[in-house]
């Protein structure tokens, strides 16, 4: 545990306790149980207050205007201008899937990095700067790379980042620009994970999805309120998210379930649906097999954002998605691919590998009639195709090179048969 | 089999701040079992009641985890390093 530097009169981090046994905690840079080693939450108590819908929708549109539901007491002074990112419909989708309805929760073009991991990293930012940590790190598969760099760079926090070594360029690079210190580690995501604890542990950094993993966790809630939000107060039947360590799908169950208890919206919480690639499908293994515990993979697929082979909430998740009815699906390469793709040219939405396991996800649960016409569905992308070309440049058609001669374009249109 | 066991800070607490600890040792499971008859205080946080490895707890036996080996009954050398590591963390 590191020892506070400088602590923000202004902001201060709520007390933890632990999801497994109850245990209560300091607010402090650490989020396993001392008693049984489960993970520490945010305490929220019971008298806080929360705002009405008049009140969220008079503020800022960013995800601050839900902080009644965020770790902190007081007010947040870092990345104040992330989330609230669009949420639109897409009847296209919705025909090729079969079902319903269709929205798309677009984290692709999330601020500033463009993935959903930059809710994470806004809320563990302010939680480094409420404890007085001058030092913040990840262990990433690049999305929370890339995020880390972006918010420590502009609170002026130095950075230590963690990566497997055989990333995607795009999102190397889109680390390395913010010039952290950045460190590829020969392994998979798994073996930089453990040495990040090691790490947190070590040095006393706020790893944000090690140490500070309460805080940075509460973040990603902030997609289910905005969900509800942008349906007009309501929810959606089902939602379909990826999966990597899990925690996602559990801050959406969570999220839904605290809008409901606070009035903000009524009505009966969505299913929770997650998919994950087969070439590392932990959780899927676990909610299909009904086993109590997580066994883990060593990954083997091109969705590395979400390769993730010994999930950390892989438990948790499971229970997330059991509890509201949902379901879990593994998609080859080949057709997260195809998803990514299908959701380009029906929504007009370019996404990275996650995604595409996502809409891939979504069709084959929609094959096997998990979701259905009845079915108003969210979509959750949470990453940006411009990091992960190489997934889906071989599958692309050859582009057509010509001279600047109308008579090549009139060839191209005739056999495009637009004539 | 002289080994070296590693424990994170949240379990040497309960081992006199010991951070590593040497056993003489032929497999993980002996590892483990030693030090919970050692620090009987860290038994319940480090094995479940069927003396598997607790849920929220990872092994590793010289950077590798041993759900990829043999489990607890992975044979162990001569210099071998066990660390114990927190199963919350990261995603």
């Amino acid at each position: 545990m590191a020892t506070p530097a400088q602590v923000n009169s202004k902001l201060s981090a709520l007390p933890l306790r632990c999801r497994a046994c109850g245990t209560a905690a300091e607010p402090q840079a650490n989020a396993i149980c001392g008693e049984c080693l489960g993970p520490l939450d945010p305490d929220y108590g019971t008298d806080r207050a929360y705002p009405d819908r008049e009140t969220i929708a008079g503020r800022a549109r960013s995800l601050w205007r839900y902080h009644e539901w965020l770790p902190f007491n007081g007010e947040p002074e870092l990345s104040l201008d992330t989330g609230f990112t669009p949420c639109f419909e897409a009847p296209a989708l919705a025909q090729r899937l079969g079902v319903g309805r269709v929205w798309i929760k677009n984290d692709s073009v999330s601020h500033p990095s463009l993935s959903f991991k930059d809710r994470v990293v806004a809320t563990a930012v302010n939680a480094a700067r409420a404890l007085g940590l001058d030092t913040v790190g990840c262990a990433s598969t690049g999305n929370l790379a890339n995020a880390v760099a972006a918010h420590a760079a502009r609170a002026g926090l130095k950075a230590w980042i963690f990566i497997p070594h055989d990333l995607e360029v795009g999102k190397v690079i889109g680390t390395l620009v913010y010039g952290p210190n950045l460190v590829r580690v020969r392994g998979t995501y798994d073996d930089v994970n453990r040495l990040c604890t090691q790490l947190a542990d070590r040095y006393g950094w706020g790893i944000v999805n090690v140490n500070l993993r309460g805080y940075y966790g509460e973040g990603s809630k902030t997609v289910g309120f905005e969900i509800a939000e942008q349906l007009g107060w309501r929810l959606p039947s089902a939602v379909v998210a990826p999966m990597a360590g899990g925690s996602l799908v559990t801050k959406l169950e969570k999220a839904f379930r605290e809008f409901l208890k606070a009035g903000i919206v009524r009505g009966t919480p969505p299913r929770i649906y997650g998919t994950q690639a087969s070439g590392c499908a932990p959780i899927v293994n676990l909610v299909e097999s009904g086993a109590d515990r997580v066994t883990p993979v060593i990954p083997n697929t091109i969705a590395r954002s979400i390769a993730i082979g010994n999930p950390a909430d892989g438990l948790f998740a499971s229970q997330a998605i059991k509890t509201t009815g949902g379901w879990v699906a593994g998609v080859s390469d080949a057709d997260l691919v195809a998803g990514i793709r299908l959701l380009a040219e029906t929504a007009g939405v370019f996404t990275e590998t996650a995604g595409g396991v996502v809409v891939a996800g979504a069709l084959a649960l929609a094959k096997n009639g998990r979701l259905t016409e009845k079915d108003e569905v969210v979509l959750c992308i949470t990453g940006n195709g411009l990091k992960t070309i190489e997934a889906v440049s071989p599958d692309l058609p050859d582009i057509p090179l010509i001279d600047a001669k109308v008579k090549q374009v009139a060839e191209l249109v005739e056999k495009a048969g637009q004539t | 089999m002289s080994v070296t066991l590693h424990l994170p800070t949240v379990l040497s607490r309960l081992a006199d701040n010991q951070r590593a600890i040497e056993f003489d040792a032929s497999t993980v499971r002996d590892v483990i079992n030693g030090v919970a008859n050692r620090f009987p205080a860290l038994a319940p946080r480090i094995k479940d009641e069927q003396g598997a490895p607790h849920p929220f707890l990872n092994i590793f036996l010289n950077d590798e985890d041993i759900r990829f080996s043999g489990g607890l009954d992975t044979i162990v050398k001569d210099g071998d390093e066990v660390t114990l590591v927190p199963a919350i963390s990261g995603g």
